[in-house]
């Protein structure tokens, strides 16, 4: 990217631009998704330092906008980590598929178990180990068992929290289900403690929080299912 | 305060004028620029994020179309934030949904200055992520060359303009604009992997 654009870009977003100025810099940004996206991350940068909202990394609707308003939306970019990208995505598939068949395997326990379902087996067992959490994914896994959802993607954070995406067959709605360090809780100013469920392993325990498109009823059911196929609370007491 | 807040209001305002000439450019910046917001402002109402986002989206539609009759006495931001209240409003008496929230919520919500925090929907590890973020930007600032960090400093804590800063640190406009610059462009490449992975994850859940 040209230098002295990004530098005028900078200055517009602080206001010091004259109208001349600004209207070349909005051709360039027209012209250019990458500049688009250095206006998006000076905002999260200006909103970083000034202690303001930093959730819009999930909420983007300007192309919705921008097709109600009869334009057509520009082509974000698609440069980033598409190896890591298509490694999630196909982790998420066959861990959908596995999924459905372990929920099958669940609730028709006296079926016999297949090759393909022994296939899936093991390769649940990989797919844990390659999140590095089997214990939190089983556990998960029973969570869900007799709703009929499928896992869309999962993935990991930088403290170690886990979350996995799903949707629901029956109308397609989203949720989420997060696995989060019962260690970092004490630093996140989370308000919805009573809804929450724990989840010990071998890699340490978990708090456990469901979010996203679901009805309280299902969130209840989730939550309840986590802490009958515990067995036994954690012993590391919240903060 | 007051001079951040008079700030704020003029910074927007060249983008206000080139989108009443209609320049559809300038109002996509400004949408990118403050969807976040509005989202989360309309999600204290619904408690639900594909409304929100829904609502947010008739508001700016709603702003775009009405644009002429903002008169530049207050900043776009509250122009939005009024639009957005009402928008939302308007969506729990249609659907009578008021029950979701008491009137005196909406109320409070109506008068409500805190508007910046992180919504009620986001999930622990969204909050975890925003508060890491957050962390390597105020790290990254600390880390700067000083000159560089006085002039972003004076421009986002103390809301002072390029000409003021110049003043202050007694070098050209040009230079205060550089150093911003340069500054911004340090910590963009301190926060980019974060922004990455983020986006990994976002496009892989769609």
């Amino acid at each position: 990217m040209n230098e002295a654009i990004k530098e005028r870009i900078s200055a517009l977003v602080d206001g010091e631009l004259s109208e001349f100025e600004a209207r070349r810099v909005l051709d360039e940004v027209e012209s250019n998704p990458e500049l688009r996206d250095y206006w998006v991350r000076l905002q999260l940068l200006k909103s970083g330092l000034t202690d303001e909202s930093l959730g819009f990394l999930k909420s983007d609707i300007s192309a919705r906008v921008s097709r109600e308003l009869g334009r057509k939306p520009r082509e974000l970019q698609k440069h980033r980590s598409k190896t890591s990208t298509r490694f999630f995505i196909s982790l998420a598939s066959s861990f959908s598929l596995v999924f459905i068949i372990s929920l099958g395997f669940y609730v028709n326990i006296d079926n016999v178990i297949t090759p393909d379902e022994i296939f899936a087996m093991e390769t649940s067992k990989q797919i844990k180990e390659a999140v590095y959490s089997p214990e939190a994914l089983e556990v998960l896994d029973n969570a869900l068992s007799g709703m009929s959802v499928s896992l869309e993607n999962l993935g990991s954070g930088n403290n170690g929290q886990l979350y996995a995406n799903y949707k629901i067959q029956a109308d397609g709605k989203k949720f989420r289900v997060s696995l989060v360090p019962i260690s970092l809780y004490s630093d996140i100013a989370y308000s919805g403690a009573s809804k929450l469920a724990y989840i010990e392993t071998n890699r340490g325990n978990y708090i456990v929080s469901v979010s996203g498109d679901i009805s309280p009823e299902r969130k209840s059911k989730i939550l309840r299912n986590v802490n009958f196929s515990l067995k036994k609370q954690p012993s590391t007491k919240l903060p | 305060m007051e001079n951040k807040i008079y700030s704020n209001k003029d910074k927007d305002l060249v983008l206000v004028r080139r989108l009443k000439r209609g320049d559809y450019k300038a109002f996509d910046l400004l949408l990118l620029k403050y969807q976040s917001r509005v989202v989360g402002l309309a999600l204290k109402f619904v408690k639900d994020l594909q409304i929100a986002e829904d609502i947010a989206q008739e508001s700016f539609l709603k702003a775009y179309k009405s644009i002429n009759s903002f008169r530049e006495e207050s900043a776009f931001y509250t122009w939005i934030y009024r639009i957005t209240v009402n928008t939302s409003k308007n969506y729990l008496t249609s659907k009578s949904r008021k029950k979701e929230l008491s009137e005196s919520d909406i109320n409070r919500l109506e008068d409500s200055e805190d508007i910046f925090d992180i919504p009620g929907g986001s999930s622990p590890e969204e909050i975890l992520s925003a508060n890491n973020l957050r962390e390597v930007i105020m790290e990254s600032l600390t880390n700067l060359p000083e000159d560089i960090r006085t002039a972003i400093s004076l421009r986002e804590f103390e809301g002072l303009t390029y000409e003021e800063i110049s003043e202050v640190l007694n070098c050209p406009i040009g230079t205060v604009r550089s150093r911003i610059f340069r500054g911004r462009e340090i910590m963009q490449e301190r926060i980019s992997p974060i922004l990455n992975e983020d986006n990994k994850l976002n496009k892989s859940s769609k």
